[in-house]
Parts: structure tokens; sequence; C-alpha cells
């Protein structure tokens, strides 16, 4: 059985332009000590379908479907415990008037009752902080912006979580510093196996660590496979797109997908890309696809699959 | 952290100079002669030199202000000619009673200024949020003397529950003391409260969608840890900025309030100084005042390093 089981996640938002459709019945699992990635551009719905999993989105959002950790729907105590988060912004996700320190003893004695100086440094040594026993007194801003980050890392995995649910980890960090963040990562799987939800829109963070990938466009789970499968089948018309939009050696021109995520206001008959697909047709305009397996073998939402019969 | 100290140490000494200088210069810029006031409209000449002599306004300006000077950093601010009595010892009796009336007033704002503020941002768009700005409203217009008369009207006369006047110490009987200053202090504080709680209200809207706030929910702690230990201890910068600015305020009101109370404090001291040019006793409270301001500000400053570590190690603005 799977550690993670999301069934129909729907997410919408009351805005003062009028409601948003964020996540439109999204599905999909993550397996202990699975590493998957939620990939899409910004504003498919990645994000929210993260906070969703622990109740963090804000008040004007209105959640249905199913969530279940290991079986159970996950309480508010579990966020911090066995669900983690690690976001996008190292340098306003910590508190900046309180000690690195302070801010990791918080989750333990919140969570285990009691927390330790020794128990902090050990935290800080496995996220690779060098000198933990004088960074645990310091406060953020006097950490570069990769420190920060591992700060966070050991902030989340304090209390050995489950899963960690990581939003964009790297996307604020220099290409040098992500890969030692990716390493960290790598190494907590490895290490308390931890299952990690890790949300990007680069593939290249992709490739390097994740086991699978879950393409969402739009607030639709679109496309779902193996790591390796995915980059050498893509099956969605998206999915290509993102593939082609990576600079690879040898392609001088890169390939951009035309348009933008549109906003959705309700769910639709259509297929939500229809508008930028280069293979739509009459049907995909009024017809809600649904994710079948393709050609290739693995799911995705599309009428007119690529790796079929052109 | 030392040095940070010592260069606001000497920046407020250096104000405190000017301080000085302006209320020297000033008092005696103002129209007026204090000889003829103390001496009487119709008095001779003989008798105005020999009062100039005797309190020196004789001398050249420069001169004046190098004595006042001295005299002032050993204590001595003079002798007031209309009461004989030194302007330290009169400083000293009436400074008391105004310093427990504004601590004790500015305990009341910062309670429920800070209180209703949180409550406010906390509970935005719902009937508490409107409670407590309505609150704020009736605080910021509703005048220190009405509300004071109001207060002594239902209070002291419909129901006798609190002393209308007067003034006990602290350090004599707390409970009178607290009997006697609760109005004032209520009727002193609640400007400065409104104030305060709008701010409060504003930084914690703002620190409520911070990202840290977001990792502290994530991390699973409780309303309370997230909205106290995080969001309100991040807006606490704001609201001490504004305390402190706003204190020279609450000053100038405890001059109405002491008037209504009738407290002998430092306010009702400046009103009778003034108005018998009473130089010495003028330069005297304006002095002190100037200092309080002087003192305030530093403390403000040092307690804003205390709140954001940033200031403090001189690290970058975020």
């Amino acid at each position: 059985m799977s550690l993670l089981e999301v069934q129909d996640l729907t997410v919408r938002f009351r805005t003062e332009e009028g409601p948003v459709l964020a996540v439109d019945e999204a599905s999909f699992s993550v397996a202990t000590r699975e590493v998957v990635a939620l990939v899409g551009e910004s504003g498919c719905g990645k994000s929210v379908t993260a906070l969703a999993l622990t109740d963090l989105l804000p008040r004007n959002a209105s959640v249905a479907g199913a969530i279940q950790l290991n079986g159970v729907r996950p309480s508010p105590r579990a966020r911090g415990r066995d669900i983690a988060y690690i976001f996008q912004e190292p340098m306003t996700s910590l508190n900046p008037v309180l000690t690195v320190g302070r801010q990791i003893g918080e989750v333990l004695k919140r969570h285990q009752g009691a927390s330790s100086r020794a128990r902090i440094i050990e935290l800080l040594e496995l996220v690779g902080i060098p000198l933990p026993g004088r960074r645990i007194g310091e406060y953020p801003h006097q950490l570069s912006g990769g420190m920060r980050q591992r700060v966070m890392i050991a902030m989340a995995v304090a209390c050995r979580p489950k899963l960690l649910v990581a939003d964009e980890p790297t996307t604020a960090l220099d290409v040098t510093v992500q890969a030692g963040i990716l390493d960290v990562l790598r190494n907590l799987r490895d290490e308390i196996g931890t299952a990690l939800l890790l949300i990007t829109h680069d593939l290249g963070v992709v490739a390097d660590i994740a086991d699978r990938v879950v393409v969402m466009y739009a607030g639709r789970v679109i496309e779902q496979a193996g790591v390796h499968r995915l980059f050498a089948h893509p099956t969605h018309p998206y999915t290509r797109g993102l593939l082609d939009a990576v600079p690879t050696p040898g392609r001088p021109v890169l390939k951009e997908i035309p348009g933008r995520v549109p906003v959705m206001r309700a769910t639709s008959d259509a297929c939500t890309f229809a508008d930028r697909c280069w293979r739509v047709t009459e049907q995909c305009r009024s017809v809600r696809p649904v994710l079948e397996p393709g050609p290739a073998g693995h799911p995705a939402r599309c009428w007119h699959p690529l790796g079929g019969k052109e | 952290m030392s040095r940070y100290v010592l260069r606001r140490v000497v920046e407020s000494a250096v104000t405190l100079i000017l301080a000085t200088i302006v209320v020297f210069a000033g008092i005696r810029a103002l129209p007026g002669d204090p000889a003829r006031t103390l001496a009487g409209e119709e008095s001779d000449p003989a008798t105005l030199a020999a009062i100039r002599a005797t309190y020196g306004l004789d001398e050249p300006l420069p001169v004046q202000y190098l004595r006042y000077v001295q005299k002032a950093a050993t204590g001595d601010l003079g002798r007031s000619p209309r009461t004989g009595l030194p302007v330290a010892e009169s400083i000293g009796h009436a400074l008391p009673v105004t310093l427990q009336l504004a601590v004790f007033a500015i305990a009341i704002a910062v309670l429920m200024g800070i209180g209703t503020g949180v409550v406010a941002a906390v509970r935005r768009r719902r009937p508490a949020e409107w409670g407590a700005n309505a609150i704020a409203l009736l605080g910021l217009s509703v005048p220190n003397f009405w509300f004071g008369q109001m207060a002594i009207l239902a209070l002291a006369i419909a129901y006798p529950l609190l002393p209308a006047s007067g003034f006990v110490s602290v350090f004599e009987d707390p409970v009178e003391s607290f009997r006697h200053l609760l109005m004032p202090a209520t009727v002193l504080g609640t400007g400065l409260a409104a104030i305060i709680m709008r701010q409060t209200r504003s930084a914690m809207l703002d620190a409520l969608t911070a990202d840290y706030v977001r990792t502290a929910r994530a991390k699973g702690l409780s309303s309370a840890q997230v909205v106290l230990g995080h969001a309100l201890r991040n807006s606490l910068i704001v609201v001490i900025t504004v305390v402190g600015l706003q204190l020279g305020a609450l000053i100038s009101g405890a001059v109405v309030t002491e008037q209504l109370f009738v407290l002998p404090g430092f306010g009702k001291l400046t009103i009778d100084a003034v108005f018998t040019r009473d130089y010495p006793m003028i330069q005297g409270v304006v002095l002190v005042t100037a200092t309080a301001y002087i003192v305030i500000n530093l403390v403000v400053d040092l307690l804003y390093s205390v709140i954001d570590p940033r200031i403090r190690v001189g690290g970058p603005a975020l």
C-alpha cells in the first residue's frame, strides 16, 4: 500500500475576481521511501496541492477529495511530525528574529515534548552544516541562502516525518548550492527513510532525484510515469512541450510552449491544454479527456497521445 | 553590540547639549522681562537692577548659559524667583507623580492596544475586528478632557467607586495609589492604546501572511505559538517605534490630565512656571522633558536591537 494516497483532490478559492479552481480532481500516490516529483509551470496547482495535504491553505480555500496517510486522514497534529515541509524561499521562510537553534527546537518540543542542544546539533550535522555548535545560536540573516535551506530541512526532518514535501527547494539557490541540497535530500531518504514529494518546474532536478513524475496542468494531473519512461516516452503534448523547453547540448534552438496557463474558474468539459496544443481537435474542446494508459503504457489525460498512430 | 550602544549614547549626549542651547535661547527670545514680572509693573529701575543682579540676568547671554550648564551638570537648576525654592527640589516633588501616572498609562495602553490589535488581525472580517476597530476609533476621537470629566461624573460622583482627585505614591500605599491613578491613567492611556492597536493590527496582518508564519504553521505549532511567538514578535518592532514616538504626546496629555484630576505633577508645574515667566523653572522643566525624550529614544533604539537581531549585529536589512 502506498504511504500517501490522494484521491480526486479539488481546491477552490473564493477571490475578489470570482472563484478560482486551483486543483481539479487530482489523484496520485507516494509510496514509502519514494521520491515523486510534481511537475508543471507556475500556476498549475502544484503548491496548492502540497499545502492542501495538511490543511495549510488560506481561509478562502475550500478543499474536497480524500487525502490519506497510511490509510488515515492526516490530522493537524500530523503537520511537522508525519508530513513536513520545505519551502522555496529560504530567505523569508525562517523567522528573522529567532535563532536557528530555537526554530529547530520548537518542532522537537512541540512533537516530542523536549528538545536538547545535542539533538539540534545532530540535526544540523545531518544536513551538512559546518560548525553546528556555533550556528545553533545564529540568526537566519547571518547564514547564506544554501545554509538557510539546510536549516529548513533540519527543521523539517527533526521528527523523522514519513513524508517530506519540498516546494521548489532549490529554485532560489545557485546551481552549485542546488546540487548540495539535492544531495542532502537524497541522503535523508536513504538514512531516515523519508518519502519525498518534490514540487518543481526544473526537469533537471527531476531527472537527478525523482523515481516517479506526476505532471500537472491547470489543476489537473495530465500524466504520470516512472522518471525514465516519462523522459523517454512523453505521452501528453504538454509533457513533450516541457521536455522540449529544456536546454540540451547539440540542440541550438529551444522550443517554447506558446501561450500561458489559463486561470480556471470552474471545471470545464474540455482539455485545459486545448488552447495551447498543436494537436487539438474538436473533441478536445468539447469532451474532457480521462486519465488512462496511453500508447507507452503509462496514464495520460489526452485524446491524441503521442507515440500512438499519428 | 557594544559599539552600537556607545554610538547611540554619544549621539544622545550631543542631542542633549543642543537641547540645552535651544531651551536657553528659546526662553530668552520670548517677549517679557522676568525681573519686571517679579517686581511688579510699577517697580523702579533700582529694584529691577537688584533683581537682575541677584539672578545673574545682567550678565552676557553666553556667560549665563555656561553658568547654567555648569550648575545643571551638578544637579543645581537654580532657584525659582517665584517660590524661592530650588528648581531641582520642585521638580523632584512633581516628577514622581507624572512618572507614575505615565508608566501606569503606558501599561494600560500597551496591554489594551496590543491585545485588541492582535485580536483584530487574527479575527479579520469578523465581529471581533469590527468591535476592536470601533473602540480604537472612539479612543482616538474622544478628547482627554471630556473623557476625564465623564469618568469623574460616572465613577466618582454617580457611583463613587474611585477618588476624583489627589495622589498617593505607589511606594507608600500601592492599593490607594492604584485607586487614585486608575482613572487618570486610563484617560491618559486610551489615545495611545488606540494608536498601538491600529499599528499592531496592520503589522500583524503583514506578519500573518509572511513566509515564516507559513513555516511555523507547517511545523505544526499551535495557533497561539504561531500568533504570539512568531507573528507578534516580528510586529513588536513597529509597536515599540510607535510607543516611543507617542510618549511625547503622552507627556503633553499628562498636563491636561493632571489639571483635571488635580495631580501635583510635572504638567501643573510647567503651566505655573510658564504663566509667571519663571525662567529657572521653565529651563528646568524643559531640560528634564528634553532629557526624558532623549533617554526614551535611546531606550527604544536599544530595545530594537533586543527584538531584531539584524540591527544588533549590523546585518543587511532584508
